[in-house]
C-alpha cells in the first residue's frame, strides 16, 4: 500500500477570514499566510482547549478575530514582536502555564518557527475572501471495496418511494419494483438523517463534515431538485424533519444543538442548546407545536416550536438515548438506546413540565437499541438492536409479537411501509424490506401469570395437633434411599446429629422421611425447634422419587434493579432499590433467592419502598425467607409462572424456587421453618431437614409436624382504652393474623356504640393485607360510656365458599379529655358544610349583664363606667394592678358567670388590653365572692368546674384564671409572622369572652352582691385589661342532641385524580399541622404529598389535596381518614371513597 | 512468584542466546514472518555464564545474504524470502544468528486485535484519563487498555453512527483526524502521518477495518531481552520485547510495548524501552503488551569491587540465601547487635513491649554464651501473654475488627475468636479456612464477623484474595487487570465462589441493630458477570471450575485450594507480612501486593521461607523463631561503609518507628502511668484494645489504621508535625510525666540518687546503661537542684528527654 499526500503536507482546515485588511500577494516578507501555514497549526495544538465553545481562559484560537481578541488576561499576540508575545512565550516555556499542556506533543522547531516569523512579520488577518470551512487529509488507497454503509432509511407516506442514506448522497427507489428514481450525491460526509415531509412533497437530507461542520439538505420530490443546501452546526447533522405544515425544519447533531429552520429560505429560527450530550433523534409531533429530542445525555426533551423553549424533561433513562418516535395520534412517545429498554410516555395536550407520564418499560433487546418506529396505524413499535434483530411490539401492551434475525449486521435504520411492513438498513449496506401486513406477526406473549398464595382448600376438621401420631426418627436417613416411608399427617420427631457424623463417616448430615401424595393436595410443614429452645435453624426441602428437589414456580426477569443506599436486614420492610419508578405496587422482586411484594412506592427521594407485609418485618412470598443484602446487590422486577411455562429469552435471568423454607416466611415462627406444598403429581416425596448452617449436634432436636391447611384467620384491635379528646378523632388499628395461608379479605365490623360516639365500620383489611385502620370519634358532648362493654369488633371472611366469623375483641375503656385544640375535617371540594353536627355550642345559653357598683384598683389608674355596664380604664397603666369591683346579683339560680373583654378606642391598637404594643392583657387570676350585701364580712368564694374562652393564647387559657396559681394566666394574642403578637380580632371586633361553670347551681336566696377579683400580677408589665365586663347566666346548659355524623362521599376514576378539602377549626393550636391520610384503598396515594406530609401552614385552615388512583384498582368503597401530627394526632371523621370504573372509558 | 521462576526458567530454557565467549546475541535466531516484521537486535557482555551490560559502541553487523535481509541501526528487515545469518562482531569476538525471511509478496493485512489495539494503547488512546475512562472524553469510549475487543471494535466502527470511520475516504476517518491534530483534539498530537502507527491505523481502515476474528493469532506469551542481567550504575539498556503467537510467529513489539521500572531508585525506562541504571540494587523492568506483563530482571550492585571484609555467620537457611544475594550484589554487611539491643528489639518486633528492668538485668546477667541465651530468650518471648496481644492485634487488623463497622457484641466476639486462636498457636492454613467457610451467629463464631463486613460476593472475594493471598483483584471487576495476569472473567469466577454465602439478621445500617448475623450458604443462586449477564462458572482464580449444579458450600472448596501447599500465593503472602513485621521491610513491597510484577528483592529467599512454613504446618510462631534466631535478624542496625544505600537485602538491620499502640504502651511502661481508654479497664494497653474505633488522638496521630480496608496502607509510619508536637507539648506524655503516681513519682518520694535516677531511667526507656559522659551530665544537672520542686522537674526533664529520642522512639 502507498500512502499519498495531496500538495498540502499534513492536514489543515481553512478558516472562514474576517474583515482584517487582506491583500492578494504573498511575500516572504508578510510571514507565513495565516489560513495555509498558521491556522492548521492553532487547530492541531491548541483549538481543542480553546474555541468558542469551551474557550479557556476566555481564549477562541478557532478564529483569527479571537485570537486578536485575546484572553481573559489580556492579548496574546503583540504583532512584529514575537518575544513579547504571550502565544510565543507559553509555548516555548518562557511564561506559564506550558502550552500545550503536559504529556501533549508539542509544536516542533520548524512550526515555531514559522509561528514566530508569522508574529514578527505583523501578525496578518486571513487572504481572500470568505472561505468555507474544510478538512484536507492524506488520501488513503483502499485495498478493497470499501464497507458503504447505510445509515437512515426513510419511506415516503403512500409507501412508494424508499431514500436510502449513505456516504455523500441519497440513492431513493420504488418500493415495489427497486428501480432507482434519483440520486441525490454531491452532500459532504455520511448522510445520517433522512426524511419526507408529511405530504410527500419534500424530502430532507442531514450531514456534514464529521468534527467540522453539519449540512443540510432539501429537496422537491416532484422533480428532485434541490430547494436549499445550508451548513449549520459545529458536527454531523444526525437527524433531520420536516414540520408537519411544511413550514419549517428541525436538525440535530452530534454538537448537542438542535437547529430549527424555515423551509423557505433556508434562514435560522432558532438554534436551541440545552442538552449535555449529542442528540441522535428528534421527532415531530403531528401537530406541528411540539419537537422531541433524544440525546447522548440520557434524557428526551420536548421543545415548543414557536419559542424554541423546553417544555420538558423526560429523564427516566438509565443509559444514553438514540432514537426517539412519536404515535401517529399524537398521544404517545417512544424512546430507546443504550439501556436496552423501549419506554413510552403519554403526551398531555400542553406538553408542560410534569404532565407526560412514563407509561412503560421493558427490556427490548440484549444490546442497545439503535432505531425505534411506529407502524403507520400505531398498533406497533418497531426496534432494532445492536443484537442484530429487529422486533415488533404491539403498542397496548408493549409485548413483543416478532423478532426478526439479521445476520449479516446491525441494522441501523428502520422505517415503517405504510400496510405493508417496514425497510430495514444495515451497516453492511444490505437492506430489507419485511412484510408485516399479511398475518405474518406472531402471537402476543402472555402467559397466565400465577400468584403467591395456593388455591382455598376446606379440609374436614382437623386432627388436633396433640392427636397426630407421632413417629420418632432412626437413623440413618441422610439419604432418599435411607429415609423413613411415613404416613401423613405426621408428627416427626428427631435430632440433626447422628453418631455416624461424629465419626466422620458421613459428609452431611440430614434427616430425610418420605411420604405418598396425590396431586392437587395440599400439605403444611412445620418445624417446632427454636421455638422449643433447640439449637436447630432448620431448612426444609420437598424432593421427588429420584431426590431433586420440587419446583414450585418460574419467576421470569421483567426488569434489572438494584438495592441502593446501603445495604438490608433481613428485618426491615423496606428499602431503596433503583427503577424504583418504573416498579408498579403489587408487582415481584427477587432479591437473591428472597421474593418481595412491593406495597409503597417511595414517598420521596430520602424514603424507602415499603413491601408486604405493610406492618413489621417484610414477608417472603413463595415461602422464601427475608435475608440481609449487600449495597449492590443486583435485584429483578419478575412475574411468576406456573413451572413448566414456556418463556422466551428476554434476556433477563429465569429464576426456579423450589418448594422448600428456611424461615418462615409469614415471620410468626423465627427460625422455625414452615412450608405449604400443593403436590403437583401423585407420587413419593421427601421431605429433607437440615440446619441452614450446616451445623449439628446433640442439642439440634425438633419436631416436624405434617397436617393438612386449616385456613383461617384472627383480629386484634390497636389502640384501644383511647383516650380521645372532645370533638376529636383517635385512630386505631385492626390487625389480621392470617392463618395457614388465607389471603382474601376482612371485613371488621362495630357494633354497641354509644350516642355521641362514632367509629370507622365496616373496616375492611384488603387481600393479602395484614392490617387496616379506623377512627373512634368523640363528639362534643358526648357522655362518658360507662364500663368497656362497648365498640364490640367482630371479623367476616368467606374462606373457601364459606362465611367464616370471628370476634376481635373490644375497643375498651374510653377517656374523655379536654376539647380538641385542632379540629380536623375532609370534606368533597363541592360540599360547603363540614361534615358533622354543631359542635358544642354556647349559644342557646342566655347572660344577664350585672351592673357594677363600685370599683377600686390598687394602683392609680381608675376605671370608669361605661354605659354597657363596662369598666373602662384610664389613666396610668401600671406594671401591675388589682381590679375589685362589686357587682349587684339579684335573687335566682347562678349557673354561670361571663367576663368579657371589649374593645374601645381608647385602648392601644383599640384591644381589650392595655398593653402598648398589641393591646393584650393578661389576667393571671380572677376570683369570684357571693357577699351578704346586708353584711359584706358573710362573703363565700365560689368553686366552679370548667371555664371555657372563645379564644386564648397558646399556654394562656381560661382555666388558668380559676387554678389559684399567679404564675398562669389567660391572655388572647397569638403569634403571627416575623414573631409578632397580635389580638385577633372578628372583623374590627376585637373582643374576647371567658365563662366559669359553676361546680353547682348556686341559689342565691336574696338580692346579693357579687364581688369580682381581676389580678394582673405577673412579670409581663402593664398587661392590665382594658375594658370589660360581666354577667350572669341561670340558665342550664343544654347539650344539643348527639347523632352519628352523615359520612361524605367521593368517586375517584382508576387512573386517575380526585380532590379533596382538608380543614381545620383551630382552637388555641395556631402552628403548622402536617396530615398523613391513612386506610385510602391499595393503590391510591396522596399525590401533593410534600417531604412533611401534608401541610396546613400556620394562619391557613384549609387545603384541597389531590387523590390518584392506580388504573389496575378493582372497584370498591373504602373508608378513609386523615391525621394531624399535632396535639393529641387528631383525626377526621372517614370519608368514603368510592373506586368506580365508568362504563365507557374515556381514550386521551 | 512460581511462574517468576518458571518463565525465567522457561526463557532461558527457548531461546537461549547463542554462546560466544563475552558476547550475548538477543534475539539467538529472527524469523521475519511477513513484510511488516522487523527485528531488533541487541549485544550483551558475558562472563561465566552470566549476561553483563550492554554493548553499545563498537559492534559490526553483516547480513550474509542481502537478497533476504539487511540491517540498519541494528534492526534487521526483510528483503526476500529466504534464510541467511547476521554475523554479529565486536573486540574480535563474533557470533552467528540464523535469520530466516518469509511472507514476502504476500498479502498483509493489519490486525485489529493485534496491531490496531497495539497503537490505541501504545499512543494512550485508552488510557484511564482519556477514551479508556469509563465515562470515554466527549462522547468516545474505549476499554482500558483495550481488554474488550468486541466492545472496541463497535465504539470505532459503530456507535455515534460511525462517525469514527470513513470507510470510503480513510484519511477522513476522525480516527485519524483528531489525534494527527487536523481536527482539533484534546488529547493534544498523538500521531504521527509519517510514522508507522500512523500507517496501522489508516491501512487497517483501508482494508474494510476488519473486526477481531477467531481465527486472528492470538498472544501467548511474552518475552523481555535480556531477562536477566548484571548491570552497573550509569550504564543504558535498550530492551528487546518478543511477542509469541498462538500459530507460531513471534513479532518483535519492542516499538509498542510499555515500559515501567518496578524500583525507580536502581532504574528508570523510557517509552522505547531503553533503561538507565541510576543506583544499585534489584532493577526490574515491567513489559506490557496486549494485555500480558513480563519482567527484565536487572541486578546492580552496590560496590564494584567489594571484598567481605568478614566472614558472614549462617545460622540457618535464611542466612544462607540472604548472604547469597548481598554476595552478588557486593554489599558490606553490619556486624551482630549487642545484647541490650537485642533484647529490646525482639521484645518490641514480637510483643510490642520493652524489656523491664528485672528482664533488662536478667538478660545481660545470664552467663551463657550469647548465642545460647539468646535462643533462650526467644523462646520465652514466643510463650508469653504478651506476644499474643501482639499477634491478636496484629491479626485484627488484618481482619478488620472494628466498632466502626461492627455492633460492640460482634466486635467482642470476632476479637475474642482471633485471640483464642493465637493463644493456641492455630497454623495459619487452619485458622485463615475457618475464616474462609465461617457459617452461623456472628456473636456465636466470632469468624461469621468476616461475612459481616464483607457483605457482597464481590468484597469477600476482593478480601479473601488481598488478606490471604496479597493479591488485588479489584481492578478486573470492570476489566482484565492492566498489572497483572486476572481477567474479568477469572474475577467473576472466583467472586461466585461466594454467590451462595447468605446471611439472616444484622445488615442495614451498621451503628445500629443488635449485630447478631447469621451467615449460611445456599444451595441454589449465582453472580451474573454484567459484562456478559451471565454467571461465570464458580473457579478460585486460576484453579479448574466447580460444576453450577454442585450444591456443597463452595467456600469449601475455595478454603482447599485457598490453604493447599501448592498455591504458593498463599504461603508467600504470609510468609512475607511475618517477615516483614521482624525486618521492617518485606521481602515484597508493599507487604500485600504480591502479583507477579512487583517481584521480591530475593525471590529465593520468599520461596526457601515460604516453602519452610508449609513444612512446618503453617506453624506461624516457629517460622518466627528461625526468624529471630537468625543472624540476619540480629545484626546491628548501624549502617557501616558499603551498606548505606541498602534498603531491601538485609545487610543491616533496618531501624523503624515503633508502631502508634506500641509506643503508647512503651511511654506508659517507662512512666509507669498507665494510658485510658473509654469503657476499658485501667490498665489495658494499646495492644490489648480489640477495637481499634476506641477513641485515642495519639493512636490516629501515630497512624493507627482504621480498619476500613484490608490494605497495609492502612497503617502508616510516615512522620509528621503533628506526631512531634504531640509528643513534645501534647497531653499524652506530659499527663504521664506530671502524673502523682508512676515512676517519676516512686523516684522523687524515694529521694533517689541522682545517678540511680538517670540509670533507672535509661534502662527502663532505652534498655541500656547510660554512657560514662551521659550519666555524669546528667547527675550534675540533677544534683544542682536544691529546692524540692525543681528536683521533680529535673526528673520529668529527664524522662522528657528520653522518651522524645529517637533512640527511644525507634525499634534498632
Amino acid at each position: 500500500m502507498k500512502l499519498f499526500i495531496r500538495t498540502v503536507v499534513g492536514s489543515l482546515i481553512l478558516f472562514a477570514s474576517g474583515s482584517s485588511a487582506c491583500s492578494q500577494d504573498a511575500g516572504d516578507q508578510r510571514g507565513p499566510e495565516f489560513n495555509s501555514q498558521i491556522a492548521p497549526l492553532l487547530t492541531k495544538y491548541c483549538v481543542a482547549c480553546h474555541n468558542a465553545d469551551d474557550a479557556e481562559g476566555g481564549l477562541n484560537l478557532e478564529t483569527f478575530q479571537g485570537m486578536m481578541k485575546g484572553g481573559k488576561g489580556g492579548a496574546v499576540l503583540l504583532p512584529g514582536r514575537a518575544e513579547l508575545s504571550r502565544l510565543i512565550r507559553v509555548i516555548e516555556g518562557e511564561a506559564k502555564p506550558k502550552m500545550p499542556p503536559e504529556g501533549n506533543e508539542a509544536p516542533n522547531a520548524e512550526e515555531v518557527a514559522a509561528l514566530k516569523s508569522w508574529v514578527n512579520a505583523g501578525a496578518r488577518g486571513p487572504d481572500g475572501q470568505s472561505v468555507k470551512p474544510m478538512l484536507i487529509t492524506p488520501r488513503i488507497e483502499l485495498l478493497g471495496k470499501a464497507r458503504d454503509p447505510i445509515n437512515a432509511v426513510a419511506v415516503s407516506p403512500d409507501g412508494q418511494l424508499l431514500a436510502i442514506a449513505q456516504y455523500g448522497r441519497v440513492e431513493v427507489k420504488g418500493v415495489a419494483n427497486g428501480q432507482r428514481v434519483a440520486l441525490l450525491d454531491g452532500l459532504t460526509g455520511v448522510v445520517n438523517g433522512i426524511a419526507f415531509s408529511q405530504d410527500g412533497s419534500l424530502l430532507v437530507a442531514g450531514a456534514g463534515e464529521t468534527g467540522l461542520f453539519g449540512e443540510i439538505a432539501l429537496y422537491k420530490t416532484a422533480d428532485w431538485s434541490l430547494l436549499h443546501k445550508v451548513q449549520g452546526h459545529r458536527d454531523s447533522v444526525y437527524a433531520a424533519k420536516v414540520s408537519p405544515d411544511n413550514s419549517m425544519l428541525a436538525t440535530v447533531g452530534y454538537d448537542k444543538r438542535i437547529i430549527l429552520w424555515k423551509v423557505a429560505d433556508g434562514t435560522v429560527l432558532h438554534s436551541i442548546e440545552g442538552h449535555n450530550g449529542a442528540i441522535y433523534d428528534l421527532a415531530f409531533h403531528p401537530n406541528g407545536t411540539m419537537v422531541a429530542t433524544a440525546s447522548g445525555d440520557r434524557t428526551v426533551k420536548l421543545w415548543d416550536i414557536a419559542t424554541g423553549k423546553r417544555l420538558e424533561t423526560l429523564k427516566e433513562s438509565q443509559k444514553e438515548l438514540y432514537c426517539v418516535a412519536i404515535s401517529p395520534d399524537g398521544n404517545r412517545l417512544a424512546a430507546a438506546g443504550v439501556d436496552n429498554r423501549i419506554r413510552t410516555w403519554s403526551l398531555s395536550d400542553d406538553f408542560k413540565e410534569g404532565t407526560n407520564g412514563l407509561i412503560s418499560s421493558v427490556y427490548a433487546h440484549e444490546l442497545a437499541i439503535v432505531d425505534i418506529a411506529y407502524s403507520n396505524d400505531g398498533e406497533r413499535i418497531l426496534s432494532a438492536g445492536e443484537d442484530n434483530l429487529v422486533k415488533l411490539w404491539d403498542t397496548r401492551l408493549m409485548a413483543n409479537v416478532a423478532a426478526y434475525t439479521s445476520e449479516s449486521d446491525w441494522v441501523s435504520s428502520v422505517a415503517a411501509i405504510v400496510n405493508r411492513g417496514f425497510v430495514a438498513g444495515r451497516l453492511d449496506g444490505t437492506i430489507d424490506i419485511y412484510e408485516t401486513a399479511r398475518g405474518q406477526t406472531g402471537e402476543v406473549f402472555e402467559a397466565t401469570a400465577l400468584t403467591d398464595y395456593l388455591p382455598e382448600i376446606l379440609y374436614e376438621d382437623a386432627l388436633p395437633i396433640e392427636q397426630i401420631p407421632v413417629v420418632a426418627e432412626v437413623e440413618p436417613n441422610n439419604s432418599v434411599q435411607t429415609a423413613q416411608i411415613i404416613a401423613l399427617p405426621v408428627n416427626f420427631q428427631g435430632k440433626v446429629f447422628a453418631e455416624a457424623f461424629r465419626e466422620q463417616t458421613v459428609a452431611i448430615e440430614d434427616d430425610l422421611f418420605g411420604f405418598e401424595a396425590i396431586a392437587g393436595e395440599q400439605w403444611v410443614f412445620e418445624v417446632k425447634a427454636a421455638q422449643k429452645n433447640s439449637m436447630l435453624d432448620s431448612k426444609i426441602e420437598i424432593l421427588d422419587a429420584r431426590g431433586t428437589p420440587v419446583p414450585r414456580v418460574l419467576l421470569r426477569s421483567v426488569r434489572n434493579s438494584e438495592i441502593e443506599f446501603r445495604s438490608v436486614s433481613s428485618e426491615q420492610k423496606g428499602f431503596r432499590f433503583a427503577n424504583y419508578d418504573e416498579t408498579r405496587l403489587d408487582e415481584y422482586l427477587y432479591v437473591n433467592g428472597e421474593v418481595l411484594k412491593h406495597f409503597r412506592q417511595r414517598r420521596g427521594p430520602d424514603s424507602d419502598s415499603l413491601f408486604y407485609p405493610e406492618n413489621g418485618a417484610r414477608q417472603g412470598y413463595f415461602d422464601t425467607t427475608p435475608r440481609s443484602h449487600p449495597l449492590g446487590q443486583v435485584a429483578y422486577v419478575v412475574k411468576p409462572y406456573p413451572v413448566g411455562t414456556p418463556l422466551p429469552d428476554n434476556g433477563l435471568p429465569v429464576f426456579t424456587v423450589n418448594y422448600e423454607n428456611d424461615d418462615s416466611s409469614d415471620r410468626k415462627h423465627g427460625n422455625d421453618s414452615k412450608l405449604y406444598f400443593e403436590v403437583p403429581a401423585n407420587g413419593v416425596y421427601y421431605l429433607r431437614l437440615s440446619d441452614v448452617r450446616d451445623h449439628h449436634g446433640e442439642a439440634f432436636d425438633y419436631e416436624v409436624i405434617a397436617r393438612r391447611p386449616q385456613q383461617s384467620f384472627g383480629i386484634s384491635l390497636g389502640g384501644n382504652n383511647p383516650t380521645v379528646n372532645r370533638g376529636g378523632g383517635k385512630a386505631f388499628t385492626v390487625t389480621a393474623n392470617r392463618i395457614d395461608g388465607f389471603n382474601g379479605p376482612i371485613t371488621v365490623q362495630f357494633s354497641n356504640i354509644p350516642d355521641g360516639i362514632s367509629v370507622t365500620s365496616p373496616i375492611v383489611i384488603q387481600a393479602g393485607h395484614s392490617q387496616a385502620r379506623g377512627v373512634i370519634h368523640v363528639h362534643a358532648d358526648a357522655e362518658v360510656p360507662t364500663g368497656n362493654q362497648w365498640g364490640v369488633a367482630e371479623g367476616h371472611a368467606v374462606i373457601g365458599g364459606k362465611g367464616v366469623v370471628k370476634s376481635g375483641g373490644m375497643l375498651g375503656e374510653l377517656k374523655i379529655a379536654e376539647p380538641a385544640k385542632v379540629i380536623a375535617h375532609m370534606t368533597p371540594v363541592t360540599q360547603q358544610n363540614l361534615p358533622t353536627t354543631t359542635f358544642w355550642s354556647r349559644n342557646d345559653r342566655s347572660f344577664t349583664e350585672a351592673t357594677p357598683v363600685g370599683w377600686l384598683t390598687d394602683s392609680k389608674a381608675t376605671l370608669e363606667k361605661l354605659e354597657d355596664q363596662s369598666l373602662l380604664a384610664k389613666g396610668v397603666n401600671p406594671d401591675n394592678d388589682v381590679y375589685r369591683v362589686k357587682y349587684d346579683l339579684p335573687a335566682g339560680v347562678l349557673q354561670a358567670l361571663r367576663l368579657d373583654v371589649l374593645g374601645d378606642a381608647s385602648l392601644p391598637t383599640g384591644a381589650p388590653g392595655r398593653n402598648p404594643d398589641n393591646g393584650n392583657f393578661v389576667i393571671n387570676e380572677a376570683e369570684f365572692y357571693l357577699v351578704n350585701a346586708a353584711n359584706p364580712k358573710e362573703k363565700q368564694k365560689l368553686e366552679f368546674k370548667a371555664a371555657f374562652a372563645d379564644f386564648s393564647q397558646d399556654g394562656f387559657s381560661a382555666e388558668a384564671m380559676l387554678d389559684g396559681k399567679v404564675e398562669t394566666a389567660w391572655a388572647i394574642s397569638q403569634k403571627g409572622e416575623g414573631d409578632v403578637y397580635t389580638v385577633p380580632r372578628n372583623g374590627e371586633d376585637a373582643s374576647h369572652y371567658a365563662e366559669f361553670e359553676l361546680a353547682a347551681p348556686l341559689e342565691v336566696k336574696q338580692p346579693s352582691l357579687l364581688m369580682v377579683v381581676l389580678k394582673q400580677s405577673q412579670n409581663l408589665k402593664q398587661h392590665n385589661v382594658g375594658r370589660f365586663k360581666i354577667s350572669v347566666s341561670n340558665t342550664e346548659l343544654k347539650r344539643p342532641a348527639v347523632e352519628t355524623p352523615v359520612v361524605a362521599e367521593i368517586d375517584i376514576v382508576p387512573g386517575q385524580e380526585t380532590q379533596v378539602r382538608l380543614s381545620v377549626q383551630r382552637r388555641g393550636f395556631t402552628g403548622r399541622i402536617a396530615f398523613e391520610v391513612f386506610n385510602l384503598p391499595h393503590g391510591v396515594i396522596v399525590n401533593d404529598i410534600g417531604l412533611n406530609g401534608v401541610l396546613i401552614v400556620e394562619g391557613q385552615n384549609e387545603r384541597s389535596i389531590f387523590l390518584a388512583a392506580e388504573d389496575w384498582i378493582p372497584e370498591q368503597s373504602r373508608l378513609f381518614y386523615a391525621q394531624a401530627n399535632v396535639e393529641g394526632n387528631q383525626c377526621t371523621l372517614p370519608m368514603r371513597l368510592n373506586v368506580v370504573r365508568p362504563q365507557v372509558k374515556l381514550n386521551k | 512468584m512460581k511462574s517468576v521462576m518458571f518463565s525465567l526458567a522457561l526463557c532461558l530454557g527457548l531461546i537461549s542466546p547463542l554462546v560466544a565467549a563475552g558476547l550475548e546475541v538477543y534475539p539467538s535466531q529472527i524469523v521475519l514472518a511477513d513484510r511488516e516484521a522487523t527485528q531488533a537486535v541487541i549485544v550483551q557482555r558475558q562472563s561465566d555464564g552470566n549476561i553483563g551490560t550492554q554493548i553499545n559502541s563498537g559492534v559490526s553487523f553483516k547480513v550474509e545474504n542481502s537478497e533476504v535481509a539487511r540491517i540498519e541501526d541494528g534492526v534487521v528487515r526483510p528483503v526476500g524470502n529466504g534464510q541467511t545469518s547476521l554475523i554479529v562482531s565486536h573486540d574480535g569476538q563474533s557470533s552467528r544468528i540464523p535469520v530466516i525471511v518469509e511472507g514476502q509478496g504476500q498479502e498483509f493485512r493489519w490486525s485489529f486485535r493485534n496491531h490496531v489495539e497495539s497503537v490505541l494503547s501504545k499512543a494512550g488512546c485508552n488510557g484511564g484519563a482519556c477514551h479508556g475512562a469509563r465515562a470515554g472524553q466527549n462522547g468516545f469510549r474505549l476499554t482500558l487498555f483495550g481488554f474488550d475487543l468486541a466492545a472496541d471494535y463497535s465504539y470505532l466502527t459503530r456507535q455515534a453512527r460511525g462517525r469514527r470511520i470513513v470507510p470510503s475516504d480513510p484519511g477522513r476517518s476522525l480516527l485519524l483526524t483528531k489525534p494527527t491534530g487536523a481536527l482539533p483534539h484534546k488529547g493534544g498530537v498523538r500521531l504521527d502521518v509519517n510514522e508507522k502507527e500512523y500507517r496501522v491505523l489508516a491501512e487497517w481502515i483501508a482494508a474494510g477495518a476488519p473486526g477481531p476474528a477467531e481465527t486472528d493469532p492470538v498472544i501467548e506469551r511474552l518475552e523481555v531481552l535480556p531477562p536477566l542481567a548484571m548491570q552497573k550504575v550509569g550504564v543504558s539498556q535498550q530492551l528487546v520485547v518478543m511477542a509469541h503467537f498462538s500459530d507460531g510467529h513471534v513479532e518483535d513489539v519492542t516499538r509498542w510495548a510499555k515500559y515501567t521500572s518496578v524500583d525507580l531508585n536502581v532504574a528508570t525506562v523510557n517509552e522505547h524501552g531503553k533503561v538507565e541504571f541510576i543506583g544499585p540494587g534489584e532493577g526490574a523492568i515491567k513489559v506490557w503488551y496486549l494485555n500480558l506483563n513480563a519482567l527484565s530482571f536487572n541486578t546492580v550492585p552496590f560496590n564494584d569491587n567489594l571484598v567481605q571484609d568478614q566472614e558472614l555467620v549462617e545460622n540457618n537457611f535464611i542466612d544462607e540465601v540472604v548472604n547469597r544475594k548481598l554476595r552478588e550484589l557486593k554489599v558490606q554487611v553490619s556486624p551482630t547487635c549487642d545484647d541490650p539491643t537485642f533484647i529490646r528489639r525482639v521484645y518490641v518486633d514480637a510483643m510490642g513491649i520493652l524489656p523491664t528492668a528485672e528482664e533488662y538485668a536478667a538478660f545481660l546477667s545470664d552467663p551463657r554464651p550469647s548465642d545460647q541465651k539468646r535462643s533462650a530468650l526467644i523462646d520465652a518471648v514466643l510463650v508469653r501473654p504478651e506476644f499474643v496481644d501482639y499477634w491478636a492485634y496484629k491479626w485484627s487488623d488484618l481482619l478488620l475488627v472494628s466498632g466502626s463497622r461492627l455492633r460492640p457484641s460482634a466486635v467482642n466476639a470476632y476479637y475474642d475468636w482471633i485471640r483464642e486462636r493465637v493463644a493456641a498457636n492455630m497454623p495459619w492454613n487452619v485458622l485463615v479456612r475457618e475464616v474462609v467457610t465461617a457459617s452461623g451467629s456472628s456473636l456465636e463464631n466470632g469468624a461469621a464477623n468476616f461475612y459481616a463486613l464483607h457483605q457482597s460476593p464481590e468484597e469477600m472475594a476482593e478480601t479473601v484474595s488481598q488478606a490471604f493471598m496479597g493479591l488485588s483483584i479489584n481492578c478486573a471487576k470492570c476489566h482484565n487487570h492492566p498489572l497483572e495476569k486476572w481477567t474479568n472473567d477469572q474475577y467473576y469466577g472466583m467472586a461466585n465462589m461466594f454467590s451462595r454465602v447468605r446471611a439472616k439478621g444484622w445488615g442495614g445500617d451498621f451503628r445500629s441493630g443488635d449485630g447478631n448475623r447469621i451467615v449460611f450458604s445456599d444451595t441454589q443462586g449465582e453472580l451474573i458477570q454484567p459484562s456478559t449477564g451471565r454467571p461465570q462458572p464458580p473457579r478460585p482464580l486460576d484453579a479448574d471450575p466447580i460444576a453450577f449444579a454442585d450444591t456443597a458450600d463452595r467456600r469449601i472448596a475455595l478454603a482447599q485450594w485457598l490453604t493447599s501447599s501448592e498455591n504458593t500465593y498463599f504461603a508467600k503472602s504470609i510468609t512475607n507480612r511475618v517477615w516483614a513485621n521482624y525486618f521492617g521491610v518485606g521481602l515484597v513491597e508493599p507487604v500485600d501486593d504480591m502479583r507477579v510484577t512487583n517481584p521480591a528483592s530475593n525471590p529465593e529467599m520468599l520461596d526457601q521461607a515460604a516453602g519452610y512454613l508449609v513444612e512446618q504446618g503453617f506453624d506461624l510462631k516457629q517460622l518466627m523463631r528461625t526468624i529471630l534466631s537468625s543472624a540476619t535478624y540480629q545484626r546491628s542496625s548501624i549502617a557501616v561503609e558499603g551498606n548505606v544505600a541498602d534498603k531491601r537485602f538485609y545487610s543491616r538491620y533496618y531501624p523503624r518507628r515503633l508502631k502508634a499502640e506500641v509506643l503508647l504502651d512503651a511511654v506508659s511502661q517507662v512512666t509507669g502511668v498507665p494510658t485510658e481508654f473509654k469503657d476499658k479497664a485501667k490498665g489495658t494497653r494499646a495492644l490489648q484494645l480489640p477495637d481499634s474505633s476506641v477513641d485515642s488522638y495519639f493512636l490516629s496521630t501515630f497512624g493507627r489504621p482504621e480498619r476500613i480496608i484490608t490494605c497495609e496502607c492502612e497503617r502508616t509510619d510516615e512522620p509528621s508535625v503533628t506526631q512531634v508536637l504531640h509528643l513534645y507539648n501534647g497531653d499524652t506524655l506530659n499527663h504521664k510525666l506530671q502524673s502523682a503516681e508512676g515512676r517519676i513519682e516512686e523516684l522523687f518520694k524515694a529521694n533517689t540518687d541522682a545517678g540511680t535516677a538517670v540509670r533507672a531511667a535509661y534502662i527502663e526507656a532505652l534498655s541500656r546503661e547510660p554512657t560514662t559522659l551521659e550519666l555524669e551530665r546528667l547527675r550534675a544537672i540533677i544534683q544542682s537542684e536544691t529546692d524540692e520542686k525543681q528536683t521533680r522537674l529535673v526528673l520529668e526533664d529527664l524522662f522528657w528527654s528520653l522518651l522524645t529520642s529517637k533512640e527511644f522512639i525507634f525499634n534498632h
